[in-house]
């Protein structure tokens, strides 16, 4: 069965260098091609997509609500962010509403499936800076003032385990994948495992976090 | 019903203790001469009896002049109480007697028997009521006889007199004690102590010389009032000056209590003053007690006519542009004024000898105006400096919201700087870079001098140098390791196609301070630069990029297995030098290290701190 992808860019050039890549692979499939926010949405709703890719920045609003939907209506569903380079704090805020990799605007035709293959196989891509920003973000609290109280830790925040620890600190550090691997004596797919098991983390991790600033702020009952 | 209540009030007031003792308003008189003894003792013969109204008075002339010792007599004065059927112990009381010392007898059957004689305390009898009490074997009926000694002509002045039950009669002695004795004793003391207070303040503020006065003016009425209330010398001569000084006092009270007025209003009359410093010091001069006159009335009455001229002034002046504090003194002297009018009639027996000396009680008046004004005056400093408080916090504030304003405004023109020399630096290195890549680009293109193969490798690089700017804007959190890593994503695939394999060597850095936006650009130029020779010349296989902490330093190493090349041969290129630079901009060294085919190491030592 093919992979079924759903591609909502308003760059049309991009659109359609992206389902000719796509056409090209014997084992993928454009599902949908979408310009805007609202034909997305409802192309994700229509067609249901093993794999979403997504501009962030649409005409009529936000890619990272239509992220937000693909991860709570489609679990099986992932979600690819495009993004021009150097835009790791977007990459950041759409790891925590469910993508699990991005992908650069300018990478290549091949570069694009073969990281369609990476994802759907369970590895996900991950820059130094995006490494480094997730390691504070699991470090401190969420409200890092000293007069906050103190907090109970939440057995449903979850935190990273040492080894998930270690690899974000590499990955920081700019090693790669295939150079982590033999470090940690692990295989290069376990590594980058690891890294969509951190990204599924950071979108518990924020979402934990939201209730208990709503809590906090009174917008939520006990 | 009024009639009812009036006789309920009436019954009241009979059942009272005060109804037992009687007061008599006339008394059988009888004057007998005094023998050389000075005795001289009431009648037995009716017939010398006289009856008169009391008070029995001859006034004092305003001046007398001393006719040598002449015949001396004595003023018996008869009374009796029927008693109130019960053994209760009797007394006679004298609310005042002016003269010379009183003598009390009483009759036992048909022989008069002396009980008292005032002897021993005749100098303070003119303010001091008399209560004698009669031996208990004397009780009911009584007849007693109240004698007064006086000489030949001379003013003396017996009260209506009192006889009854001592309990009843030392309650009305006792009030007129405190009316005549007590109250002008305590606020003499209160005024002194106050005056004490004033003092203090005005040694704090010499300036304000009202307080001085209103010191002055406590002080001296006590002294003035001293007679009221004191024990007077038992030496003739001490006596004499004692009553100067009390007779001086009173013209030395109104000359302090007009200046305070003055000084208080903020004015001076430097005329009257002196004037009125003249008549206290010819008032002294010519009561001294060694002149043969007596002057005390004409002295009180040369102080009223001073006290009725400067009273006339101050309440003209408070009446036309005077505070309300000036009013309130002017009332008060009015008022003491009247009281010394009253006093002068009382010392001169032109009115009854029962009234009571008023002028202690004026002192309190004028010195409670005084305390008054000087209160208010003080409130008002008090309120004065609030206020300006007050309008001192309103311009800090207003100093504050300014300052804030302009320190906002400085932090504007700071950010607009900031943004003005990023813009700068950016543009320098878009111009360097970037933009020079695509002009080349554009030339090759419209020259038809590249291939197309060279078309997509100049924009590549083009594309480079811009993600390279952009990395350095990136929130690497001041980690050399992690900005280093960026820049091996930006060129890993130059480094790919080249087929340059890459060894990357990161130890754990300490954050770098200095490591901004500006200073990441500069590292990542300098390396893309360095790696850029590496692909360029080196024709090496394998291209090491390490970091490390060495020796108070970061090393940063790129180092090649190429062909190298001997320094000390070639001249260092542009490239070089470059970089260079940009090592010295960062607060670092560069050194290279190369030989013939021994490949080439770049080393670029950063400093830990920014002070370095």
């Amino acid at each position: 069965m093919k992979l079924r992808v759903l591609i909502v860019d308003d760059d049309s050039a991009l659109r359609s260098a992206f389902s000719a890549a796509l056409a090209a692979a014997p084992d993928m499939q454009a599902v949908g091609v979408a310009a805007d926010l609202a034909e997305g949405t409802r192309l994700l709703r229509a067609t249901r997509p093993d794999v979403l890719l997504v501009d962030l920045g649409l005409p009529d609003g936000d890619g990272i609500s239509l992220i937000r939907e693909a991860a709570r209506t489609l679990p099986d569903c992932d979600v690819l962010v495009v993004t021009v380079f150097g835009d790791e704090r977007h990459v950041l805020a759409s790891i925590e509403a469910g993508a699990t990799g991005y992908l650069l605007k300018d990478a290549a035709a091949t570069e694009i499936v073969e990281q369609l293959r990476v994802l759907r196989s369970g590895g996900s891509p991950i820059s130094a800076v995006i490494a480094r920003q997730l390691l504070r973000r699991f470090a401190a609290p969420p409200d890092p003032r000293a007069d906050a109280p103190m907090r109970a830790p939440d057995p449903k925040a979850p935190l990273l385990s040492p080894r998930e620890r270690e690899v974000l600190m590499l990955c920081a550090k700019g090693y790669s994948y295939e150079e982590i691997a033999p470090l940690l004596d692990v295989s290069r797919h376990t590594v980058t495992s690891f890294v969509k098991r951190i990204y599924r983390k950071l979108q518990v991790h924020s979402k934990t976090e939201a209730v208990y600033e709503a809590r906090r702020m009174g917008f939520l009952d006990e | 019903m009024n009639s009812r209540w009036a006789a309920l009030a009436l019954v009241w007031l009979s059942s009272s203790s005060f109804a037992q003792a009687t007061h008599h308003l006339i008394a059988d008189r009888a004057i007998v001469p005094l023998d050389a003894a000075g005795q001289g003792p009431p009648p037995l013969d009716s017939a010398r009896w006289q009856p008169v109204a009391m008070p029995d008075v001859v006034t004092r002339p305003v001046a007398v002049l001393p006719d040598g010792p002449g015949r001396r007599w004595m003023a018996w004065y008869r009374v009796d109480w029927a008693g109130d059927g019960k053994a209760t112990s009797a007394a006679v009381y004298v609310p005042r007697a002016i003269g010379q010392p009183v003598q009390v007898w009483r009759l036992v059957g048909t022989q008069w028997q002396p009980v008292f004689d005032n002897e021993a305390d005749r100098r303070e009898q003119w303010n001091r009521p008399l209560l004698v009490s009669l031996p208990p074997a004397s009780v009911q009926p009584l007849t007693v006889a109240v004698g007064l000694p006086f000489a030949d002509g001379r003013f003396h002045a017996m009260s209506s007199l009192w006889l009854g039950p001592l309990a009843e009669l030392r309650e009305r002695a006792s009030w007129r004690l405190a009316l005549h004795l007590v109250l002008p004793q305590a606020a003499s003391l209160a005024m002194a102590s106050l005056g004490l207070l004033s003092f203090a303040v005005w040694l704090r503020r010499r300036k304000e010389l009202a307080y001085l006065y209103f010191a002055a003016a406590s002080i001296v009425w006590p002294l003035r009032n001293l007679h009221h209330f004191i024990d007077l010398p038992r030496n003739p001569l001490v006596a004499d000056w004692f009553w100067w000084m009390t007779g001086v006092s009173v013209s030395g009270v109104m000359l302090v209590m007009y200046l305070f007025a003055f000084r208080f209003d903020r004015r001076r009359f430097p005329k009257t003053e002196r004037g009125f410093v003249f008549f206290v010091i010819v008032n002294g001069l010519a009561t001294l007690p060694f002149w043969p006159y007596d002057s005390l009335v004409m002295q009180h009455a040369a102080n009223l006519a001073a006290a009725l001229f400067v009273t006339v002034l101050l309440g003209s002046l408070a009446w036309r542009s005077g505070s309300r504090e000036l009013k309130v003194i002017v009332a008060a002297l009015v008022v003491s004024l009247g009281f010394a009018v009253h006093d002068w009639l009382l010392l001169t027996l032109r009115i009854s000898p029962e009234s009571i000396y008023l002028l202690p009680y004026g002192s309190m008046l004028v010195i409670g105006s005084f305390l008054h004004a000087a209160m208010r005056r003080f409130a008002g400093a008090i309120d004065e400096v609030e206020a300006t408080n007050n309008r001192l916090a309103d311009k800090l504030a207003q100093r504050e919201r300014e300052i804030e304003a302009s320190h906002r405004q400085l932090r504007r023109i700071e950010s607009e700087q900031a943004v003005l020399i990023e813009r700068q630096r950016l543009m320098r290195d878009m111009h360097d870079g970037v933009g020079s890549t695509l002009i080349a680009t554009l030339r090759g293109v419209e020259n038809g001098a590249l291939s197309h193969e060279g078309v997509a490798d100049m924009l590549r690089a083009a594309i480079e140098d811009l993600r390279i700017a952009i990395d350095s804007l990136e929130p690497i959190e001041h980690d050399l390791a992690t900005l280093l890593a960026t820049l091996r994503t930006r060129v890993g695939r130059r480094l790919d196609t080249a087929g340059l394999r890459l060894l990357w060597t990161m130890d754990d850095l300490p954050p770098l301070p200095w490591l901004d936006a500006t200073q990441a650009l500069q590292v990542l130029r300098l390396i893309q630069e360095s790696l850029t020779n590496v692909i360029k010349h080196a024709g090496a296989r394998t291209v090491g990029i390490s970091a490390r902490v060495s020796g108070g330093a970061v090393l940063v190493t790129i180092n090649d297995d190429g062909r190298g090349f001997d320094p000390a041969l070639s001249s260092p290129g542009r490239g070089i030098v470059n970089m260079q630079h940009r090592a010295r901009l960062l607060g670092g060294r560069l050194e290279i290290k190369s030989a013939a085919d021994q490949g080439t190491a770049v080393s670029l030592l950063l400093p830990l701190s920014s002070a370095a």
